[in-house]
């Protein structure tokens, strides 16, 4: 065994958890918000501010998983301000390893309201950021919902979360949600491409699909659609003649909130998608999967042609990736200590800089 | 003085043997929970989605892989003169969790390894065959937890068609077994010799049409 100390530094995304890849045995991590500190750095002003956490600690051998102990600032005086010493009770830090995720407590779910898109209200805290991967289930009145995931796209407060789920034919239902994962990081399966569920299909011409779960498809890939006849669309399956009917990526949006794919198809005609009612559960999901590559070229209805050999290039956007990796996650709340709404990453972009204190394991 | 020692490099191998293949199947596993399209099972009577496994869910899968031309794995086993046993269908492998067998053991029509006609050429984790499905059950085989509609945890079995997926080696580092005697492990006082293995892999499906997760819950509590 030997010691490793490693450092780095980031500028975050606003309410965005953010993920350090780091190979290592984390025994040790600091972590300090340069601009919430008074300190210019990556571009960003410093902006010392009263109130806020402005660096924490994470001691993974001793300390509960989510917390950390944070240093907050106190009321600013001039360029100084008093430091605050406390436990951050959720938000904070999160060692992950890419091969042994661990899944979220269950919380009990007291209602939704049926939409185009989903609003889950919960019995307790829930604790999710935008981003996050939930699971629901055991929804007794609204069944065919149980087991989806779904990416959290708004917090409305501690107890309600909104997700992309067009659930506009189901009945509002107790249940349980737990937290499987975070769209920005490397998903359970831990290969990339994953197929993807459908939350929705606009009858556009181009087709527009919104997806339950926040992907990173991009320009050019090819993909293909495997949905059960009750939920309508079954043209975009395969044919009985056992040819895939493919279809081409001209534009994707892949914030979390929008989560679109616009493909190279007139969808004008299609017979409408839409979530089935209790009455047709059980039922499989309807789902994009990833097919390959295409060229961009051959849709000059809905892409301008790319001057070689940007048409023709071989993207490689499918190309499999085992995204398996360790590091540390740093939670995201309201920049303070609060409980339920605390969390180290603030809806402001700031700069950090970080620094970890790991065990090397080696071999003779 | 005699000393009689153990063989303990030939039982170390045997061991690392196992680790690398189980290791390797293991990433063929997770490649496959990302991206064989998946398929619930529906016929069964737990109240779950996806239900336990029946035989129409076994059928609709191999129905679904054979619209699509994919090719079955395993030739057909012709009918013997044997009392107890029975034919067994061209067949693609379902490859699954052991957690599975007493559900496949339930299955009526589910044909275990013991009344095959011809029980000659069969894999160690062979359980049985129903319709055009032979499964292969390993401790490592595919379990999503907590993710039906009552969260209870998925066994997704995978039933790929030839050539629905492909393995590729970095040249050179294909599995290798490396053994270092004492005076390379340790050679100031010659104390202990090492052996590991390694290996640079990736597997990759090359076909969605051709592979499918079959995803079931269990009837049978474990």
């Amino acid at each position: 065994m030997e010691t490793q100390i490693v450092t780095g530094g980031f500028v975050n995304v606003a309410s965005t958890p953010f993920f350090i890849p780091i190979r290592c045995q984390i025994d040790e991590f600091r972590l300090v918000n340069l601009t919430r500190s008074g300190v210019d750095a990556f571009g960003i002003a410093g902006n010392l501010t009263s109130d806020v956490i402005s660096e924490a600690e994470f001691f993974p051998r001793y300390m509960t998983r989510g917390t950390a102990r944070v240093y907050q600032n106190g009321t600013v005086g001039g360029d100084l301000a008093p430091i605050q010493v406390g436990n951050l009770p959720q938000n904070g830090f999160y060692l992950f390893d890419a091969a042994n995720q661990v899944k979220g407590p269950n919380i009990a779910i007291a209602s939704f309201v049926p939409g185009t898109t989903t609003v889950w209200t919960t019995s307790t805290s829930h604790g999710f950021v935008v981003g996050d991967n939930v699971r629901v289930g055991d929804l007794t009145t609204a069944p065919e919902l149980g087991g989806l995931v779904m990416t959290v796209t708004a917090v409305g407060s501690t107890t309600q979360f909104t997700t992309l789920l067009n659930s506009s034919n189901s009945l509002t239902s107790v249940g349980t949600v737990y937290r499987v994962g975070n769209a920005f990081l490397p998903q359970p399966s831990l290969y990339y491409p994953e197929w993807r569920a459908i939350a929705s299909i606009t009858l556009a011409n181009p087709m527009v699909v919104t997806l339950l779960v926040r992907q990173v498809y991009q320009v050019g890939d090819v993909v293909r659609f495997q949905i059960p006849t009750v939920f309508g669309a079954e043209q975009l399956n395969t044919t009985n003649n056992g040819l895939p009917v493919e279809f081409t990526v001209i534009a994707v949006n892949n914030a979390v909130g929008t989560q679109t794919v616009t493909l190279a198809y007139d969808a004008t005609a299609l017979t409408a998608f839409a979530w089935p009612a209790a009455a047709s559960y059980p039922f499989s999901l309807p789902i994009m999967e990833p097919q390959g590559e295409g060229n961009i070229n051959n849709f000059p209805a809905y892409i301008a042609p790319a001057p070689l050999p940007y048409g023709n290039q071989n993207i490689l956007g499918f190309a499999t990736q085992n995204q398996g990796q360790n590091g540390i996650l740093v939670g995201a709340g309201d920049g303070t200590n609060a409980d339920d709404t605390g969390g180290l990453i603030t809806s402001d972009v700031e700069a950090w800089c970080w620094r970890a204190v790991c065990s090397q394991q080696t071999f003779p | 003085m005699l000393i009689n020692e153990d063989p303990v490099l030939n039982s170390a191998v045997s061991v690392l043997g196992q680790s690398l293949r189980e290791t390797e199947d293991q990433l063929a596993r997770s490649m496959m929970e990302s991206g064989a399209p998946p398929i619930n099972c529906t016929s069964g009577t737990n109240g779950d989605n996806p239900t336990n496994i029946t035989p129409l869910d076994c059928s609709k899968a191999v129905r679904l892989l054979r619209t699509a031309n994919a090719q079955f794995i395993m030739d057909m086993i012709e009918g013997e003169l044997k009392f107890g046993t029975a034919p067994v269908r061209t067949a693609f492998f379902g490859l699954g969790h052991t957690n599975l067998s007493a559900d496949l053991d339930q299955m009526i029509g589910f044909i275990n390894v013991a009344n095959y006609s011809n029980t000659s050429n069969l894999l160690q984790s062979e359980w049985g065959s129903i319709r055009n499905i032979r499964f292969l059950l390993s401790s490592v085989g595919s379990i999503t937890p907590n993710a039906s509609a009552n969260l209870e945890d998925v066994y997704n079995i995978f039933l790929p068609g030839q050539e629905s997926y492909d393995m590729v080696d970095l040249d050179g580092y294909s599995a290798q077994f490396i053994y270092a005697p004492p005076e390379i492990a340790s050679p100031q006082l010659r104390l202990y010799q090492t052996a590991g293995w390694k290996m640079a892999q990736v597997f990759n499906i090359t076909n969605t049409s051709w592979i499918v997760n079959l995803r079931c819950t269990l009837a049978v509590a474990l």
